[in-house]
């Protein structure tokens, strides 16, 4: 019995997390101007009003946790490098929506997660530069413009990079002991699930 | 150090739910918050699903480990594939007798302390959770933001697992394994109501 009050403590945070964030995004601004930001704070708040970035962020967060020092290291550093190159096209109008393409890297890693507490240097470090690239090309918010386009778009690199510092910030209290390592693994399945749902509605044919 | 845990926990926790209090969204199955909301309570509303949910979590941890992780690892992996065929429009065929059978099937494991091999444990689990996810994956509200409900929903099955998993720890108490296996005799019980229609 008190494994399970340890299992269940070890979810709590988790998902306390997980769904506070998506309560929070209340209404869909998905890649508009959020009413009453200019383009920088529009783009700092872009990835709280995107469920699809925050599942992103989250799993990322989890799958991070499950490595060591020096691997969290190079694949956090070959994010920031991803995300920025990402932005930097979303910027020159190179590419567009990426949505689903989110969804279905944030399955995998969800089921990577799920299957193996353990993993590759290159696995990871290419899991983390993908993200990273599909977060900063998936920024870009079709109401700005210029200047304002730029500013919003140094707002959401800022937004994507303490957002997923803070997501592994806060996971790493959890991840001491096996029931917590095990909470990881059911989390990370539970988002690859949630993935796959939605994934499977982006490329359901439309009824009216 | 915990006395700073608790009360991180209890001030984000307090701040996530004021924040989330800016629109009132009663009764509404729309939006974020609506889709979220109604995917976790979709599970958890019918019965059916209530029954051979918790008996996954129930038969999970008559198995102990790994089983106890494995099988809540392995019923939402399936079920959104079902419920991905139930989006996608592929038919599969007699859910709702599937959806009966799994509470019935799953319930008399859980009676007669079954203890199979546990990848025969993972593809029963496994078979039932295409039926389970093809039901939610049809029934799916057109309002509801699809992220979100899916979310919700997941969330939800999980902690329905987690009930049975609590329930299901008393099989290493005095006479806990006959309360959990008295449990599952009458979820299989509830099965063949739902089989026959009289539930």
């Amino acid at each position: 019995m008190i494994f399970f009050l340890k299992l269940l403590r070890s979810f709590g945070l988790a998902i306390q997390f997980t769904f506070g964030s998506m309560v929070l995004s209340q209404k869909a601004f998905a890649h508009g101007a959020i009413p009453g930001a200019d383009g920088f704070y529009s783009g700092l708040l872009h990835p709280l009003f995107v469920p699809a970035h925050l599942l992103l962020l989250v799993v990322v967060g989890l799958f991070l946790i499950q490595k060591n020092g020096r691997e969290v290291q190079l694949a956090l550093t070959a994010y920031a490098l991803c995300l920025v190159c990402g932005l930097i096209l979303a910027g020159l109008n190179i590419g567009g929506e990426i949505e689903t393409l989110l969804l279905g890297l944030t399955a995998v890693i969800g089921l990577i997660v799920a299957a193996t507490p353990g993993g590759h240097l290159y696995l990871s470090v290419c899991i983390l530069a993908g993200a990273g690239f599909g977060l900063g090309l998936d920024s870009k918010q079709a109401t700005f413009q210029g200047s304002a386009l730029f500013a919003a778009l140094c707002g959401s690199g800022i937004a994507l990079s303490f957002l997923l510092i803070y997501s592994v910030a806060i996971l790493n209290f959890y991840k001491s002991t096996a029931w917590q390592k095990i909470a990881v693994r059911v989390l990370g399945s539970w988002i690859a699930a949630s993935a796959l749902l939605v994934l499977a509605l982006r490329l359901a044919p439309v009824t009216s | 150090m915990k006395m700073l845990k608790k009360q991180f926990c209890t001030w984000s926790l307090s701040i996530l739910l004021l924040l989330s209090a800016s629109i009132a969204s009663a009764h509404e199955g729309v939006g974020m918050t609506g889709g979220l909301i109604s995917g976790f309570l979709h599970p958890i509303l019918g019965w059916d699903h209530v029954a051979a949910m918790v008996a996954v979590g129930l038969w999970g941890a008559f198995l102990g480990k790994p089983a106890i992780w494995v099988l809540p690892i392995v019923f939402p992996l399936v079920m959104a594939f079902g419920g991905a065929l139930g989006v996608l429009g592929v038919p599969v065929p007699a859910v709702e007798t599937g959806i009966a059978l799994s509470a019935l099937v799953l319930g008399v494991m859980v009676a007669f302390a079954a203890r199979p091999p546990l990848w025969v444990a993972a593809v029963i689990v496994g078979v039932f959770a295409v039926f389970h996810g093809h039901a939610h994956g049809t029934e799916l509200p057109a309002a509801a933001n699809a992220i979100t409900y899916s979310i919700g929903f997941v969330v939800g099955t999980g902690l329905l697992h987690l009930c049975g998993i609590g329930f299901g720890l008393l099989v290493y108490r005095p006479l806990g394994e006959v309360s959990v296996r008295v449990a599952g005799g009458a979820i299989a019980l509830a099965g063949v109501g739902f089989l026959t229609g009289a539930l």
